[in-house]
């Protein structure tokens, strides 16, 4: 069920308080967090925020498109490790 | 033709249909660029690899792909396979633009940051719901790395190092835990 949109979107007070600091002071330090149902506001875009999925920090860069979805959801609490070293990937 | 030439490109998911195709799952970056392929080998667990020639290779989503082999008629051609993974011969994957890198070839690379100089070993690759992650062994403890382009800056093949512009802080929270 869809949150109420009188309340508007939640997302964690200290963890928001956090970015807009490093916002105004121009810093991207790595944040910590346990949040995982903090939505991710358009602050957050460029941050790397590390959140918990209950055993360890997963470090999450935000891009804009994940802005309205929350934290948790870049974060898998099972985790799949797959074919690792021998998977076939590319990037920069 | 042995593992150690080859990548892991997915595993036999299940048998489709009645003339042998199946249905297979790919652990790749663009499943299209095996569309022409034309030989593929297949191995269940430690058994050796087997050869077999592909007759056709449907893409149907990013990850998956429907594959007849030649010479396959029946559904229990196809079930025979079904847990095999399947490898490619390492001499036959595509050609990368400059600058782009497969993850297998920087396993073991040391990590250098801009900022911090030299830190650990590249240890393995995570696939994420945002992007992927480079565990790297820094200090015996294991530090995940974003991949991205800010973070994971270039990979130095001739001096196996792979440079990177770390986030502050990013290194401290895996070394207090």
């Amino acid at each position: 069920m869809a949150r109420s949109l009188k309340k508007g979107p939640f997302v964690d007070p200290k963890l928001e308080r956090k970015v807009l600091l490093m916002n105004e002071s121009g810093k991207k330090r790595s944040i910590k967090t346990w949040a995982r149902r903090s939505m991710i506001s358009p602050d957050f875009v460029g941050h790397t925020i590390t959140v918990h999925n209950g055993k360890k920090f997963i470090p999450v860069f935000i891009s804009e498109n994940m802005v309205g979805h929350k934290l948790g959801e870049f974060a898998p609490t099972r985790n799949f490790r797959g074919h690792a070293g021998n998977r076939k990937d590319k990037r920069k | 033709m042995k593992k150690e030439d080859c990548v892991e490109l997915g595993y036999i998911a299940k048998a489709h249909g009645l003339n042998g195709e199946v249905k297979a799952v790919f652990d790749v970056h663009d499943i299209d660029e095996y569309r022409k392929v034309k030989t593929l080998y297949l191995s269940k667990k430690d058994s050796p690899l087997q050869a077999i020639e592909v007759k056709s290779l449907q893409v149907k989503t990013d990850k998956m792909a429907h594959i007849t082999f030649k010479g396959f008629q029946y559904r229990d051609q196809g079930e025979a396979l079904v847990g095999s993974t399947i490898f490619y011969p390492l001499e036959n994957l595509p050609e990368l633009p400059e600058g782009h890198f497969y993850y297998f070839d920087v396993i073991g690379f040391d990590v250098i940051d801009k900022q911090l100089g030299q830190l650990g070993k590249v240890k393995e690759f995570i696939s994420g719901p945002a992007h992927d992650i480079m565990v790297m062994d820094y200090q015996d403890k294991e530090v995940l790395i974003p991949v991205t382009d800010d973070i994971v800056i270039q990979a130095d093949k001739d001096k196996s190092l792979i440079h990177t512009h770390l986030p502050e802080g990013l290194l401290e929270i895996y070394l207090d835990t």
